[in-house]
C-alpha cells in the first residue's frame, strides 16, 4: 500500500530527531530545514523509483544519511561561518587532491579547485540575499568527501569536454582526418590502408564494417549491467576488481560474468552476420579469425604512420 | 579455439571503444554529482541503483566520472569501516547524552536502590533469626557440639609434624644449596663493592 505524504513527513520527522541525536555537538540546524532537505532526498532517491516504499524502509533510509556531513552543509548554507571554516579545514586536502587526478598539471589543478569553492560558496545571490550554491545539492546520502570528489570530476570533465569540442572546430581529431583522407573506398571505419590487393582490401573493409556494426548492435542489446561491465571494462580502462565493486559483485564474480558475455557477443555477432547480412558460417569465423588482428594491427599503423608524417610536416617548414 | 574466440571478441571490444571515444557520445539528461557519489559508494536503493546503471551503461561523460571516483572509493571503504569503529564511540556519546543523563540515569538509580533495599529487607529477617538461635540454645549444647574443631585442629597439628620431619629429611641438599648460596652471595657482595671501587677511581 502505498504511504501517504503525511505518514512519510512523520516518518521524516521523528528520522531528523534521531539524526540530529547521531549528529552529536554538531551546531544546532533547524529541525525544519533538516526536514525540507531529508524530504527532498527520500522523494529522490525512494519514492521516485518506487511507488511500493515501506516505513520501514523509509525510516532506514533516514537513518543511513550521514547525520555530521549533512548538519555541516547546511550550516555553511544557513551562512554560519564556524561551520564554513570547518568544511575548509577538513576537505580543502580532499578538493586539491581531487583536482591534481582530475587535471593534467599543478597549475590547472590550483585553478580548479578555487573554482570549486567558488561554485560551493556561490557567486550570486537569491532575493533573500542568501547565496546559491552547489550545497543544496548534497543530500547526505552519501559523505561529503565522496561528494566533493564528484563536484570536481563533473567540473573537470565539463570543462575537458568543451576544450575538446572547441578544438575539434579549428583541427579535426586524427580519426576524423584519417577518415576524410581516405578516398579510393577502402575505409576500415575511416581508416585507411594500403592495399597490396585493391579487391582483397576492398572486401575486408566491408567485412570488418559489417563486423563492427553486429558487435555494436550486440553489445546494445545486453542488459543494462553486461553493458555497464563491458563499458568500465574496456572504454573506460578499470579493472575488473573496481568494476565489479561498482557492480557490487567480487573480482571472480566479474570476471566469470565477463567471459560468458564475450562468449555470448561472439554468438549474437554470428547469428546477425548469418541470419541478417547472409553469411556463411565459415566467412564468419574467417572474419573473426582475419578482422580482428587487423584492426589492431592496422589502428597502430596508421597512428604511427601519422606522427611520423607530422613530424616530418614540422621539419621542413 | 575458445581462447582464440574470446581475444578476438576483445580486439573487437577494444576497437569500439576507440570507435565511440572519438564520437564522443552522451546522453543529454546527466546525473548529478551526488547521484554519481551515492552510486560509486553503493548508498542507493536497488531500484534507483538499476535506474542508474541503465543510464551509466550509454552515457560515456557520467561513466567516465564514475571511473575516475573508483579507485578513491576503494579507499573510503576503509575509511567507513574506519568510522564504523568510531561510531561505536559515538554510540556511547549517545549512550552519555544530556537526554539520557537527566532521565535514565535517576531512574536507573531509583531501581537499584530499591532492589538492594528489598535484599536488605530480606537479610534483616534472617540474622535476628540466628541471633535469636543462639541466646536460645544452651551452653551444654554448644559445648559437646564442638569436639570436632579441637580434634580436627589436633589432627592437623600431628600431619603438620609429619610433614615437617619429612620434609627435614628429605632436603639437606637444600640446606647445603642455602650454605653454598650464602657463600657466593658473600663473594657476589665482595665483587659489587669492587666494581663500585673501579667506578669511583
Amino acid at each position: 500500500m502505498k504511504l501517504k505524504d503525511a505518514d512519510i513527513d512523520k516518518l521524516i520527522r521523528d528520522g531528523v530527531t534521531r539524526l540530529l541525536v547521531r549528529a552529536g555537538d554538531r551546531p544546532s540546524v533547524p529541525a525544519h530545514l533538516l526536514s525540507t532537505r531529508v524530504r527532498k532526498t527520500v522523494d529522490k532517491y525512494l519514492l521516485r523509483a518506487n511507488d511500493d516504499t515501506t516505513a520501514t524502509e523509509v525510516a532506514e533510509f533516514v537513518d543511513g544519511l550521514q547525520a555530521d556531513d549533512l548538519c555541516l552543509i547546511l550550516s555553511c548554507e544557513a551562512g554560519n561561518q564556524e561551520a564554513w571554516s570547518e568544511l575548509v579545514e577538513r576537505f580543502s586536502h580532499t578538493v586539491r587532491s581531487a583536482a591534481r587526478t582530475a587535471t593534467a598539471n599543478e597549475d590547472a589543478a590550483e585553478d580548479l579547485a578555487q573554482s570549486i569553492w567558488a561554485e560551493l560558496h556561490g557567486l550570486r545571490a537569491r532575493a533573500d540575499g542568501t547565496t546559491a550554491g552547489k550545497l543544496s545539492y548534497y543530500s547526505g546520502r552519501g559523505s561529503l568527501a565522496g561528494w566533493l570528489r564528484a563536484v570536481v570530476a563533473q567540473l573537470a570533465v565539463d570543462e575537458h569536454r568543451k576544450q575538446v569540442h572547441l578544438v575539434q572546430t579549428d583541427e579535426d581529431t586524427d580519426l576524423d582526418r584519417l577518415a576524410r583522407d581516405s578516398s579510393d573506398g577502402n575505409k576500415l571505419f575511416g581508416l585507411s590502408t594500403t592495399p597490396s590487393n585493391p579487391e582483397e582490401s576492398f572486401a575486408r573493409n566491408a567485412a570488418s564494417r559489417e563486423l563492427q556494426e553486429a558487435l555494436s548492435a550486440s553489445v546494445a542489446a545486453l542488459s543494462a549491467e553486461d553493458r555497464l561491465l563491458v563499458k568500465l571494462y574496456y572504454f573506460d580502462d578499470l579493472r575488473l576488481r573496481e568494476a565489479g565493486a561498482l557492480l557490487g559483485v567480487h573480482e571472480a564474480t566479474a570476471s566469470r560474468r565477463l567471459t560468458k558475455i564475450q562468449s555470448d557477443l561472439r554468438r549474437k555477432v554470428a547469428a546477425i552476420l548469418v541470419d541478417e547480412r547472409g553469411w556463411t558460417e565459415r566467412e564468419t569465423e574467417r572474419a573473426f579469425a582475419d578482422v580482428a588482428p587487423s584492426l589492431q594491427t592496422d589502428v597502430e599503423t596508421m597512428f604511427q604512420r601519422e606522427v611520423a608524417g607530422r613530424k616530418g610536416a614540422k621539419s621542413t617548414r | 579455439m575458445k581462447d582464440t574466440g574470446k581475444n578476438e571478441i576483445e580486439m573487437l571490444l577494444r576497437n569500439l571503444a576507440k570507435e565511440q571515444r572519438a564520437g564522443l557520445t552522451a546522453n543529454e539528461a546527466h546525473l548529478d554529482a551526488d547521484e554519481l557519489n551515492s552510486f560509486v559508494e553503493g548508498q542507493l536503493p536497488p531500484a534507483t541503483r538499476s535506474l542508474y546503471v541503465t543510464h551509466l551503461a550509454d552515457c560515456d561523460r557520467c561513466r567516465k566520472i564514475v571511473a575516475q571516483l573508483t579507485p578513491a572509493a576503494d579507499l573510503q571503504q576503509v575509511q567507513t569501516a574506519v568510522q564504523k569503529k568510531r561510531s561505536a564511540g559515538s554510540y556511547l556519546t549517545t549512550f552519555f547524552s544530556p537526554f539520557v543523563m537527566r532521565n535514565a540515569i535517576p531512574a536507573l538509580a531509583v531501581v537499584i536502590l530499591g532492589i538492594a533495599g528489598i535484599l536488605w529487607i530480606k537479610r534483616e529477617p534472617g540474622r535476628q533469626f540466628v541471633a535469636e538461635q543462639r541466646q536460645s540454645t544452651p551452653l551444654s549444647e554448644v559445648t559437646s557440639n564442638t569436639p570436632e574443631p579441637a580434634s580436627k585442629a589436633q589432627s592437623t597439628i600431628e600431619s603438620d609434624r609429619n610433614g615437617k620431619g619429612s620434609e627435614t629429611k628429605a632436603t639437606p641438599a637444600k640446606a647445603a644449596g642455602r650454605e653454598s648460596e650464602g657463600a657466593g652471595s658473600a663473594s657476589g657482595s665482595t665483587d659489587k663493592s669492587a666494581t663500585k671501587a673501579g667506578e669511583t677511581t
